[in-house]
């Protein structure tokens, strides 16, 4: 009785302590779209997974939202600090290596003490690249896997059927380049040459690959010359744009919803912008599909990702890790895929909730399945995009020859990733 | 008179016509000015103001239909903006103040003293305008962050201060030099302190000089992105801030909010400047006429 008595006079405390519990804030230092992600935004169809989490816990979420660049050097700053308020941010994978991943918090205790449901589930080479010298430093949340897009409307209009395969697409590109009546040339294929992600996607079709998982370097591979020298070829041609090297994705977005552009490399989640009623003039004409190589059923596909991780000096790691447990259940990961996020979980393209809202979800569930990372986690990864594109640039704009700039760029690159070692 | 005709007339003539080609040629690069300024503006404005499909086509369309969609949009999906714009409003007001202040008193100092320190310091006040603002926040961050001033209106409205304050103080001190300095003899004869010499003489007389300051700093600290961006979190985070999340680079720029923001942060410097223009062209060219 006495057991009962006391038992039931802690309850009491407790509940009263919990309920006297002033509300505790969790920062959050994420880009827009990992906001809108987690709460839906202002979308109509809103899934407030983050926010459900916060009223459950009494926790007023103080999110800061940054661009890539800003918000990395925010990140950084905070992180050399004794302390910071800063309780859990997304990284980018190209920002998750070992110099980096020394300020962020190892997760494995947290994670043994409280597993995440399903971890094997997350796709294997996205946790590989956020695991740091055996320790797991992040936890993938958003990719972003390139695809094929291309305007099924001009290629009705010009007679050309959607390719199969690289050789198919090289040569659909170059038929479909034209110059429009009133003027307007139409490019065959667009990329954003201003950055790595997409000329690598380009130039993986070939069977190219820039750095290799174990840090090997393959700049001067036959793969990578004959890529490089396809790229060259149509600049000159003018299938690519003549300002190819400084087309952002702003223009992309721009040149395909003008039909400026035929096919296009971008990540499948790009298909909902482009097919934007309200901004694009061929609205549900753009579609999504794997990126082709000339080997019958194999897909290319480049990824880059969006991880969460605990700044090693925040104050509250148990909260921050309890948030971090709830957006990547099967089910958060779910309902963030229905607020525009792309499911790190290859299952979650079979939920029936996705294959509706999302026609390209099989598709995309192709291109993760063959996907690989652009440039692996090293300390010189950020270097390694600049000597990439600097060579490449080289290349495309006929100042090298495509054999010197990749043997240019294999000599540059080895020397990078020894000093990084 | 008969004969000094032909020569009088055809001079006249061809003066009248050198004037006709210089004013048209003064009107043609004066318009080209205007237009080379004012076109970016206009298009800003203009370009806020239509659909999304609309502004970026090419030929664009002259006339259509106004839509005030994206102001809707920069303030249910941006709705962080309105009040970063406060804060914005009060950071640059804050700045202002304080750097005129002290730019006052310091450009009193280097007009009417001399010595060795001071003409020192004038070298020290230049060098530190040659510093470029990221390599001063380096060592700034984790002070600022032990002094617990980060994300505060406090921080921002000091930084910006302390880096106009060298430029004001040049200018106040080329100003307060054309101030005659038996003006400030007549005032000690009549019992006036310094203080009160620079307060009741000095300034009023030197009004102009503050003002060309303030709009400098104004329109300085309304658009600064740097520091704000490292000081600033949530509470003090001001309007650039929020612009440049909307040039996104993972999801691509909304432009038609991007040229609405962009509209909201320029009409307050704007009407500013253009109210305040005489002012700021006596800042530009103080001390460039002796006399």
């Amino acid at each position: 009785m006495l057991k009962r008595i006391l038992a039931t006079a802690m309850l009491v405390a407790m509940a009263g302590t919990a309920m006297a519990q002033e509300p505790r804030t969790l920062t959050i230092i994420s880009h827009n779209v990992h906001k809108t992600a987690a709460t839906g935004g202002d979308l109509a169809t809103a899934q407030n997974i983050a926010g459900e989490w916060a009223e459950r816990n009494n926790v007023t979420l103080n999110w800061v939202t940054l661009d890539i660049g800003p918000l990395h050097d925010r990140l950084l700053r905070e992180m050399s600090l004794g302390e910071t308020s800063v309780d859990l941010a997304v990284v980018l994978n190209t920002r998750v290596v070992p110099s980096v991943a020394r300020l962020l918090e190892p997760l494995d205790d947290l994670m043994a003490a409280n597993p995440i449901e399903d971890l094997e589930g997350i796709s294997k080479g996205l946790l590989d690249a956020t695991a740091i010298d055996g320790k797991r430093v992040a936890i993938p949340y958003r990719h972003a896997t390139n695809a094929m897009l291309y305007n099924k409307a001009i290629l009705d209009e010009r007679g050309i059927a959607v390719p199969t395969s690289l050789d198919e697409l090289l040569a659909a590109a170059r038929a479909a380049t034209h110059v429009r009546e009133d003027g307007t040339r139409v490019h065959g294929l667009i990329i954003t040459a201003e950055t790595h992600v997409t000329p690598l996607q380009f130039l993986s079709a070939f069977g190219a690959t820039y750095i290799a998982p174990d840090l090997s370097v393959h700049a001067n591979s036959p793969e990578m010359i004959a890529g490089l020298t396809e790229l060259a070829k149509l600049h000159q041609e003018g299938v690519i744009p003549p300002n190819a090297t400084t087309y952002s994705l702003d223009e992309l977005i721009a040149t395909m919803r003008e039909g400026r552009g035929v096919f296009a490399i971008n990540p499948f989640a790009r298909y909902t912008a482009l097919n934007d009623p309200a901004a694009s003039l061929y609205p549900g004409q753009i579609n999504a599909i794997p990126y082709p190589t000339n080997v019958a059923g194999k897909s290319a596909a480049n990824t880059e990702f969006w991880s969460w991780a605990i700044p090693g000096n925040s104050t509250q790691k148990e909260l921050a890790y309890d948030l971090i447990r709830e957006l990547s259940s099967k089910e958060a990961t779910v309902r963030a895929a229905l607020n525009g996020n792309g499911p790190v979980r290859p299952a979650a393209y079979d939920d029936p909730r996705i294959i509706e809202k999302l026609p390209y979800a099989a598709a995309e569930a192709v291109g993760l399945r063959d996907a690989s990372i652009a440039i692996p986690a090293f300390d010189g990864a950020v270097e390694a995009t600049a000597l990439f594109i600097e060579e490449m640039h080289g290349a495309l704009l006929g100042l090298k020859t495509p054999e010197q700039a990749a043997a240019d760029l294999q000599t540059r690159t080895e020397a990078l990733v020894a000093k990084s070692k | 008179m008969t004969d000094l005709a032909p020569f009088v007339v055809p001079n006249l003539a061809a003066r009248r016509a050198s004037a006709l080609v210089r004013s048209i040629v003064r009107t043609f690069l004066f318009g080209l000015i205007v237009v080379w300024s004012a076109f970016p503006i206009l298009y800003v404005i203009v370009s806020s103001l239509k659909s999304q499909k609309e502004i970026f086509k090419f030929p664009p369309d002259l006339l259509f239909t106004p839509t005030l969609e994206h102001y809707v949009s920069l303030a249910t999906t941006w709705n962080g903006y309105f009040a970063t714009l406060g804060n914005s409003l009060i950071v640059a007001v804050g700045a202002t103040i304080l750097a005129c202040a002290a730019s006052i008193l310091s450009g009193f100092v280097y007009s009417r003293y001399t010595n060795r320190l001071l003409a020192g310091s004038v070298l020290y006040l230049i060098a530190i305008r040659l510093l470029p603002p990221i390599v001063v926040t380096l060592p700034l961050f984790p002070l600022v962050d032990a002094l617990k001033l980060s994300d505060t209106h406090f921080i921002l409205i000091v930084l910006y201060a302390t880096f106009w304050v060298s430029l004001c103080t040049m200018i106040m001190k080329t100003f307060i030099d054309k101030i005659p300095r038996t003006l400030d003899e007549a005032a000690m004869v009549d019992g006036a302190t310094t203080l009160q010499t620079l307060t009741r003489v000095i300034f009023p007389l030197a009004l102009q000089g503050v003002a060309a300051c303030a709009i400098f700093v104004f329109i300085f600290s309304w658009n600064e992105y740097l520091f704000a961006l490292i000081f600033t979190t949530q509470h003090a985070k001001t309007a650039p801030l929020i612009i440049s999340e909307v040039m996104d680079s993972v999801s691509g720029t909304n432009w038609g909010v991007l040229f609405a923001g962009v509209t909201v942060q320029l009409m307050p410097v704007t009407l500013l400047v253009i109210f305040a223009q005489k002012f700021l062209i006596a800042g530009l060219t103080a001390g460039s006429v002796k006399g």
